[in-house]
């Protein structure tokens, strides 16, 4: 009888062993991870702990404020009836949707994960992954690992014996690879947000938090959490899906002005084209050579322009001057000439590209010394030796050739500098378009046209993308700018910028915003009120943003 | 019996561990309990084991020499967690019981199963348990007898059921 009783127990330990793995329990109860939204009271207080201390908090106590609890507290005999007290603590209801205010850019998300003591066992390890799902797909968010002791021992051991293998045969990096999957059969999880150790079998609740960034269109966000055990006996367990949290975002955008805003045009009847080149010639020579230096390109890029404007019909072409200037180098006569015979020649040489209706059109002049852009020249580049003197020389001496002279006597650096480095610079050829439109009356005329910068401004601010919306609307100075600003966090400037706005129920909203994030209260408080005499909807708006619902604490 | 160990499986011993044993239990009541096991696979390690026991607590002339051959199969892995396994022992033994003392050996084979808990990367504690089937020869005389009566010699050949493992003891990794 003994023997028989001995014989069962063996046989009944050792199908507990082999019968059913680590994992089987919570297949056939299918346990899975709680997702909660966290009450008001509950939010507040880790609020405050998270100010204690930057660091994630850790799991905290059971939370138990998302169900209503009720105790028999005792019961009393009243004209002989036994009455009972039922006294009922505080029922919180938590809804599964929330709406998150945006704050440049991003939206804190946080919610609570309840794990359960099933789902957690000496020998197993738990990663719960909260799983955003939006528009673009799902991310996963950095998840949490709770390990069982044994498992956590386990792991640590197969770590060392990896490291004492390593150690003691150096390997190659392919090598180590295959070693380490020999060795370490439950790698750790790479920067988990949580990784502890569950010493107790009670259930755990972790507060998690997470900026995220906020999506271009998409305003609501989902929260699901996926949870895997994976026992020591390698058995796996995927807990089946979770409650959904859904997070509305409201941002700032909903005061966005949206009316197209237009811009005054003005047309004119005439338009002027100015256009300048440089053109090489040898010196003393007036032939125009095409392989000279860079002519080649020059030409075809006077020609191209040219045919542009002669092609075109919006435009009648009234003249175009040429002017060919010199430098003052030599004598005044013979740069005269010079420039004369150049521009000419390039008449010529434009005439036979472009066809006989070019030289209708062209008017040639001529600067034999253009002393007026050689000034400026000096004025312009500081490296000129002795600019100043020679700037006064010029403004002296009446007589160009003495000019020259005087310069070249007195500051015979200054001198060698201009003529290197400025003289280049006053060959060129200008060339002057008259156009006239075809058709037109008046001289001008003023007509409204959309401004398309702003509209791809408002644009970027509705696609989230401040900085770059900020770029062109903050010339435009309008609630846009300002909401731009209040987004990327620019409060001073966002409130200086509304004084200058006319007072509306949003205006007096933002200015209240922006009141209290400086911290100034009282003024905060006093234009949320005013707003919400301007337009009642206001009170309603406050609970979404965080800064108004500070105010209106007492 | 590490020299043994290394015999055996060669150069394959460096890539696996090997782990001594210490039985506290059996030191208890005075029998040395050692143990030498190497894991051959993931799952798998063999067992070499003996147990000599001379210094008798109660005063007894009792002497126990014992040598086992066994293998484990581990739930999770090697030296973790919960494991089953057969053993081969073979015993010379001499027994006292009811004033004879029994004198003989023993061969048998057990099931046993048992939890290994880590205690640290090198360290961990064994707890097992198992039955087997021994196949015993051995020749029983009276320890007092009268010196003018006839002298009984109890010589037997029979099969016991009889706990083939009892160990609470100490592994040591290397």
């Amino acid at each position: 009888m003994k023997r028989v009783f001995t014989a069962a127990i063996v046989a009944i330990s050792i199908y507990g062993m082999f019968g059913c793995s680590i994992t089987g329990g919570m297949r056939r109860h299918q346990t899975t991870a709680g997702l909660t939204q966290l009450t008001p009271r509950e939010r507040s207080q880790s609020q405050e702990q998270s100010q204690e201390s930057p660091t994630p908090p850790t799991p905290s106590s059971p939370a138990t404020s998302d169900s209503a609890v009720v105790h028999l507290m005792d019961s009393e005999v009243v004209d002989g009836e036994r009455v009972g007290a039922l006294a009922i603590e505080e029922v919180t209801i938590v809804a599964k949707m929330r709406s998150l205010p945006e704050r440049n850019g991003k939206v804190t998300i946080d919610f609570m994960v309840k794990i359960p003591k099933e789902l957690l066992g000496r020998g197993s390890s738990v990663v719960i992954t909260p799983c955003l799902h939006r528009l673009g797909g799902e991310e996963s968010l950095q998840e949490l690992t709770i390990r069982g002791i044994t498992f956590d021992r386990l792991q640590r051991r197969d770590y060392w014996q990896y490291e004492k293998y390593i150690n003691r045969h150096p390997y190659d990096s392919v090598r180590v690879a295959e070693i380490f999957n020999r060795f370490v059969k439950f790698p750790r999880h790479q920067d988990p947000r949580l990784d502890s150790l569950s010493e107790h079998r009670s259930h755990i609740t972790y507060y998690y938090s997470q900026d995220v960034p906020t999506d271009k269109i998409e305003k609501r966000m989902l929260i699901t959490i996926k949870g895997q055990v994976v026992g020591l006996d390698k058995s796996r367990y995927t807990t089946p899906p979770s409650d959904t949290l859904t997070y509305l975002v409201s941002s700032m955008l909903s005061f966005l002005d949206r009316s197209p805003r237009y811009r005054i045009k003005i047309i004119d009847k005439y338009k002027t084209i100015e256009d300048r080149h440089h053109i090489r010639f040898r010196v003393n020579e007036t032939r125009l050579i095409d392989t000279l230096s860079n002519n080649g390109q020059e030409l075809d890029d006077i020609s191209v322009l040219l045919t542009q404007v002669i092609e075109q019909q919006e435009f009648h072409v009234d003249t175009i001057t040429l002017t060919a200037t010199a430098s003052p180098e030599g004598g005044y006569a013979h740069n005269n000439q010079l420039a004369e015979r150049r521009a000419e020649s390039l008449r010529d040489y434009l005439v036979e590209r472009c066809g006989d209706c070019v030289g209708e059109m062209l008017t040639v002049r001529w600067i034999a010394e253009d002393w007026t852009r050689l000034r400026e020249l000096i004025i312009e580049d500081e490296e000129v030796p002795n600019g100043e003197s020679i700037i006064k020389i010029i403004d002296s001496h009446e007589g160009l050739d003495s000019r020259e002279m005087a310069i070249r006597r007195l500051h015979p650096q200054g001198y060698s500098y201009i003529k290197k480095r400025l003289y280049p610079q006053l060959r060129g050829v200008n060339f002057k378009y008259n156009l006239r439109r075809v058709g037109m009356v008046k001289d001008t005329i003023h007509t409204t046209e959309l401004d398309t910068t702003y509209a791809r401004g408002v644009e970027l601010l509705e696609g989230r993308e401040y900085a770059k919306a900020l770029y062109i609307l903050h010339r435009y100075n309008d609630r846009n700018t300002v909401i731009a600003h209040l987004s990327m966090g620019h409060d001073g400037q966002a409130l200086e910028m509304l004084q200058g706005l006319p007072t509306t129920a949003i205006n007096e909203y933002l200015r209240a915003i922006a009141h209290s994030r400086l911290g100034q209260k009282e003024q905060g408080r006093r234009l949320f009120e005013s707003a919400c005499r301007l337009d009642a909807k206001m009170r309603f708006r406050a609970n979404l943003d965080p800064e108004i619902r500070e105010l209106l604490k007492p | 019996m590490v020299t043994l160990s290394t015999l055996v499986f060669g150069g394959r011993a460096s890539a696996q561990n090997c782990a001594l044993r210490v039985n506290a239990l059996a030191t208890v009541v005075g029998v040395v309990d050692l143990g030498v096991e190497l894991s051959v696979a993931e799952n798998w390690s063999l067992e070499l084991s003996s147990q000599i026991g001379v210094v008798d607590v109660t005063g007894r002339v009792e002497s126990l020499y014992s040598v086992g051959f066994g293998a484990k199969y581990w739930l999770f892995e090697s030296y973790v967690g919960p494991f089953v396994g057969p053993q081969l022992i073979y015993t010379s033994y001499d027994i006292e019981q009811s004033q004879i003392i029994y004198g003989g050996h023993a061969v048998g084979l057990g099931l046993s199963c048992g939890y290994s808990w880590i205690l640290s990367p090198r360290w961990s504690v064994v707890g097992e348990l198992g039955l087997g089937l021994f196949y015993n020869r051995d020749c029983g005389r009276e320890l007092i007898y009268d010196d003018w009566g006839d002298e009984h010699i109890y010589t037997s050949s029979r099969l016991t059921l009889a706990p083939s493992r009892l160990s609470i003891s100490f592994n040591y990794l290397f």
